[in-house]
């Protein structure tokens, strides 16, 4: 694909119009996950777990079955019997056997909330009360929710044929450690033991919840004709499509989603729960059925982000020039194995040129939820481990934290932890932004503290599809299927009119069922930007080819001698040179000049760049009850180019606060009987406005060549900083290190007390 | 159990429904009458998404019984535009891009609404309190702020519109 | 060849092998390492001399060094 000539010369790109879907989003009528119904629609309910592990031993429904307006009832014995396979899920892989299991427990149940039975009534009400009447006969079993107790040889095994992967030679005993994940360079300890300066330390933090305020829901309904409809919101249509097919076992083709808006994702909606619940009682009542989370089931049964133990040693010379790093970490994946390993072993010290590391990875199974994917999923905790080492190494050698990262900070041409080459990368132009910022320079006044840190994530490209088809009137219409999360129809609409010249309202957009255009991988990775972009705009470069040799034919001139410009065709040759026919009037003549005017275009590319970021915050601490609060804080952020800046600027604030909360409060917190003790936003406390200052973001915009506006993925990268940056401002605030998160008052004044 | 007869005013309408004691004011706006612009994020009060008003109070519509809106007046995001015209705040949401997947908004602007009522020029610290009960996990509250102190110079006609 | 089912491969992080493309390369380490290739499709990434490249028909014959890469899932 040719990058336009004139790179800073855009009309559309890095204006900030109204997104296309505001208007319905700010009245009311826009149509997300728990809003859909369906006619003659029955009310489904889901039986959970009260005990974090237990064998099923009997599921007695007779008497649920029994009670008027009940009609279906729904178990384990009811899905199909699945072998275990490794499938594409989301962008990575998983195994669907799992997944199944965890739509509802086959055998035993495996955390507190663990769906076991469901049951469709003709009211929600009787919904509940079917549930009260379903007996279970559990053989209660030994849990373990914590890191460390799950990775002890005599823990309680969730699974007996469970051995370690990853390792040298196949363990003989099972265990909850599903992988074990090493990338060595160089030799680590003998570099640590020749450093001029070193720090070792351990760092901790439990499991966090992405925290989308829609609840997942869903209506299914299982046709005569053995095809399903479902209506949901997820970041995936596609991906919905595929794991319901294959885990009901029906025809892809056979399975028909429906997206409807997405109430927030932030990769915890790149997975299933209740679809396949819904279409097995909907095949059982032959009606449609809704399933709906509520707030605590959202929290006991979806989501989390691994909580991690994670030990480093980190040394560098007296210059400050990092010379070996050792990170060995240990990432909880609650019932079944993720991602985040991976992605943590490659988020961990690749931002840095360093000779000599041995980072290793665990991932440990244990009776929490199955773990969800959660921005930029499994870097921040490693990223927090690392940078706030790096901040001790720094105040050791008397070097400016800052400074020490620009001295060690990767640039194109250095290689990635993959081996694979640095493209136009901007890290190094973000902490120079940092640096010179007014932010880094002002002053601080007493208990008041200052962090900083910085973070990479890959992003991603993957496949994507979108069409662009001219009305009969000249209209142009974007369909594509990527769920618009964060306003990416208002990016498409933009690439789109850039590229055909025209209006950006002139262009609609549509986000479309998996039966009305072909397939794209899911809204997540970074990726919908600049993957699905990229197939708009071809999709709009072959629509404009069309209309060029449509004009051509209205002329009777050469294609070449039509040129395209400001939105029109232009007759650059012959008779009649100097004409120019718009959008509307080729669309006028479109059947008589060869039919409708559309094209799709499919692509799957993988020059996408990754994110970096570079965070400071100043904190101020009550030195009497130990609060910390966020006095002020400013993002940088390598955006390559920003289609939509304000949505751009969104992406970086969003994610700070995320992570500020993830510093600050937010925690799963298992109780002795391994149960959730806080599954409610009054005691599950993400940050509100009143606990926040601005966030200034700072766009860096280091164009990726490889895209024809510049994309890079911007979504992930800022969820990674805030950790560290705010552990660091915390620790210069009161002189403490702060090495385990979440930093809640009692913690901070505990740490202050034992210092003083 | 016996359903119980409400009459009710709805963003000017006079509606009537049938209800359980049980179920809540947000239940039956959004499944008796189909007004689904109210939004249920917790059902517990903590996420403000639910957000209507009440008697002219502003109330968490999942923390009040359907019964007890037996002649009171209500107030929701659906009567917040006039017809197709725009309340400033819904305009100054689009205009700063305040919302992401907008699931929050309608409690936002609901909420932000009524502070607007009753204080046309708060501080930001008075906006950020008063916003406090809404949780917005997408955008961390900037330009939600930025909107409502917009629409607020706006109505105090120290701005014109955009 | 970044950490990736090790156990497949005992522990070797390093093949020398002769194959025209990477499908060819795919189906040549699947008989070193029974069960590879069903992996491959879902899980692992390939870059040539540098370059991620998503097309398995790419020709090999100018390649030096291939790197496996485990697909690394986004939010």
């Amino acid at each position: 694909m040719n990058a336009p000539e004139k790179k800073d010369s855009f009309r559309l790109v890095g204006t900030r119009p109204v997104r296309p879907d505001g208007v319905e989003k700010v009245t009311g009528k826009a149509v997300f996950g728990p809003d859909y119904k369906a006619a003659n629609m029955l009310q489904g309910a889901i039986l959970r777990s009260p005990h974090p592990h237990a064998r099923i031993r009997s599921v007695d429904t007779k008497k649920a079955a029994a009670l008027p307006g009940v009609k279906a009832i729904v178990t384990g014995d009811d899905f199909p019997n699945l072998e275990d396979a490794v499938v594409q899920m989301g962008e990575a892989a998983g195994n669907i056997a799992d997944l199944a299991r965890n739509c509802m427990a086959v055998g035993k149940v495996l955390y507190e909330g663990h769906a076991l039975a469901a049951v469709a009534a003709t009211s929600e009400a009787i919904a509940q009360e079917a549930l009260g009447l379903i007996d279970v006969d559990y053989e209660v079993l030994p849990h373990v929710t914590g890191i460390l107790d799950a990775m002890r040889e005599d823990a309680p095994l969730l699974y007996e044929d469970n051995f370690t992967k990853g390792l040298d030679e196949k363990p003989e005993k099972p265990s909850n450690v599903s992988m074990r994940i090493q990338q060595t360079q160089g030799d680590t300890e003998a570099a640590l033991k020749s450093a001029a300066a070193t720090v070792t330390a351990r760092y901790t933090m439990p499991p966090v919840h992405q925290g989308y305020i829609e609840p997942h829901a869903c209506v299914v309904t299982w046709k005569a004709d053995g095809k399903l409809d479902v209506w949901c919101s997820s970041q995936g249509a596609f991906n919905v499509r595929s794991l319901v097919a294959t885990i009901l076992n029906v025809e892809m083709g056979h399975v028909r989603v429906m997206p409807l808006e997405i109430g927030g994702g932030f990769g915890g909606k790149t997975t299933i729960y209740l679809e396949p619940v819904a279409a097995l009682l909907s095949k059982k009542a032959g009606r449609p059925v809704r399933l709906t989370m509520d707030r605590a089931d959202v929290f006991r049964a979806s989501g989390p982000a691994p909580g991690a133990v994670v030990d480093v040693s980190l040394g560098a010379d007296a210059e400050g020039k990092l010379v070996a790093a050792d990170v060995e970490f240990r990432y909880s994946a609650g019932t079944s194995p993720g991602n985040e390993t991976h992605a943590g072993l490659i988020s961990s010290v690749g931002h840095y040129r360093i000779a000599n590391f041995r980072v290793t990875g665990w991932e440990v199974l244990s009776n929490m939820p199955k773990h969800a994917a959660y921005r930029a999923p499994g870097a921040p905790q490693v990223n927090f481990a690392l940078e706030s080492a790096l901040n001790d190494l720094a105040a050791k050698l008397g070097i400016d934290p800052l400074d020490m990262r620009i001295k060690n900070a990767v640039v194109p041409g250095d290689m990635t932890m993959h081996g694979t080459p640095y493209g136009e990368i901007g890290l190094l132009e973000c902490l120079e932004a940092a640096k010179a910022h007014p932010h880094y320079s002002a002053s601080l006044g007493p208990n008041q503290g200052r962090g900083i840190a910085c973070s990479y994530w890959v992003n991603y490209g993957g496949p994507s599809t979108a069409s662009v088809a001219i009305g009969e009137d000249g209209s142009v219409m974007v369909i594509e299927g990527n769920p618009d999360i964060g306003g990416s129809r208002a990016s498409m609409a933009i690439m789109a009119a850039e590229t055909l010249g025209i209006d950006y309202d002139n262009v609609t957009v549509t986000i479309a069922d998996t039966g009305s255009v072909g397939y794209s991988m899911l809204t997540g990775g970074s990726r919908t930007t600049f993957a699905t972009g990229k197939a708009v705009i071809e999709a709009a470069q072959t629509v404009i080819d069309i209309m060029r040799a449509r004009a051509a034919k209205l002329w009777g001139c050469s294609v070449d001698d039509v040129a395209w410009s400001d939105g029109e065709a232009r007759c650059t040759g012959g008779e009649k040179a100097g004409e120019t026919l718009s959008i509307g009037n080729i669309a006028a003549k479109a059947d008589s000049t060869g039919g409708p005017i559309s094209a799709e275009s499919s692509v799957n590319p993988n020059d996408f760049l990754p994110g970096f970021a570079v965070h400071i915050c100043d904190v101020d601490v009550d030195p009497e009850t130990g609060h910390a609060s966020i006095g002020r804080y400013t993002a940088f952020q390598d955006v390559g180019r920003a289609i939509h800046p304000s949505y751009v600027e969104g992406q970086m604030q969003g994610g700070a606060v995320q992570g500020i909360g993830w510093a600050l409060n937010e925690a799963y917190l298992y109780n002795e009987d391994g149960k959730l003790d806080n599954p409610g936003f009054l005691d599950y406390r993400m940050p509100v406005a009143s606990d926040l200052p601005m966030i200034d973001a700072v766009m860096i915009e280091k164009p990726n060549p490889a895209h024809p506006y510049g994309v890079k993925g911007v979504g992930e990268v800022p969820i990674v900083p805030p950790l560290a940056t705010v552990a660091h401002a915390v620790s210069n605030a009161t002189g403490s290190p702060m090495r385990d998160l979440p930093l809640t008052p009692d913690r901070i004044y505990g740490l202050m007390q034992s210092k003083a | 159990m016996s359903k119980l007869h409400v009459t009710t005013s709805v963003n000017g309408d006079e509606r009537e429904f049938l209800c359980g004691p049980g179920e809540t004011l947000l239940d039956v706006l959004r499944d008796e009458l189909d007004m689904t612009g109210t939004k249920e994020g917790c059902g517990s009060g903590d996420c403000g998404a639910c957000t209507i008003m009440l008697d002219g109070e502003m109330v968490c519509s999942c923390l009040v019984m359907a019964a007890e809106a037996q002649g009171r007046v209500i107030g929701t995001i659906e009567g917040v535009a006039e017809g197709s015209e725009l309340h400033p705040v819904q305009r100054t949401f689009l205009d700063h891009a305040a919302l992401q997947c907008g699931f929050c908004t309608p409690g936002f602007i609901v909420a932000a609404k009524a502070l607007l009522d009753r204080n046309p020029d708060p501080t930001e610290t008075e906006v950020r309190y008063w916003l406090a009960g809404n949780l917005c996990r997408c955008t961390g509250y900037d330009k939600i702020i930025r909107a409502v102190m917009d629409a607020a110079a706006e109505l105090r006609q120290e701005r014109t519109p955009a | 060849m970044p950490p990736f089912d090790r156990e497949l491969f005992d522990g070797r992080d390093r093949l020398d092998l002769d194959a025209a493309t990477l499908f060819a390369l795919v189906e040549e380490i699947d008989r070193i390492a029974p069960g590879f290739a069903e992996l491959a499709t879902v899980r692992a990434a390939f870059a040539i001399d540098g370059v991620v490249t998503a097309d398995w028909s790419t020709s090999l014959a100018d390649a030096h060094e291939v790197i496996m890469l485990p697909r690394v899932g986004g939010g």
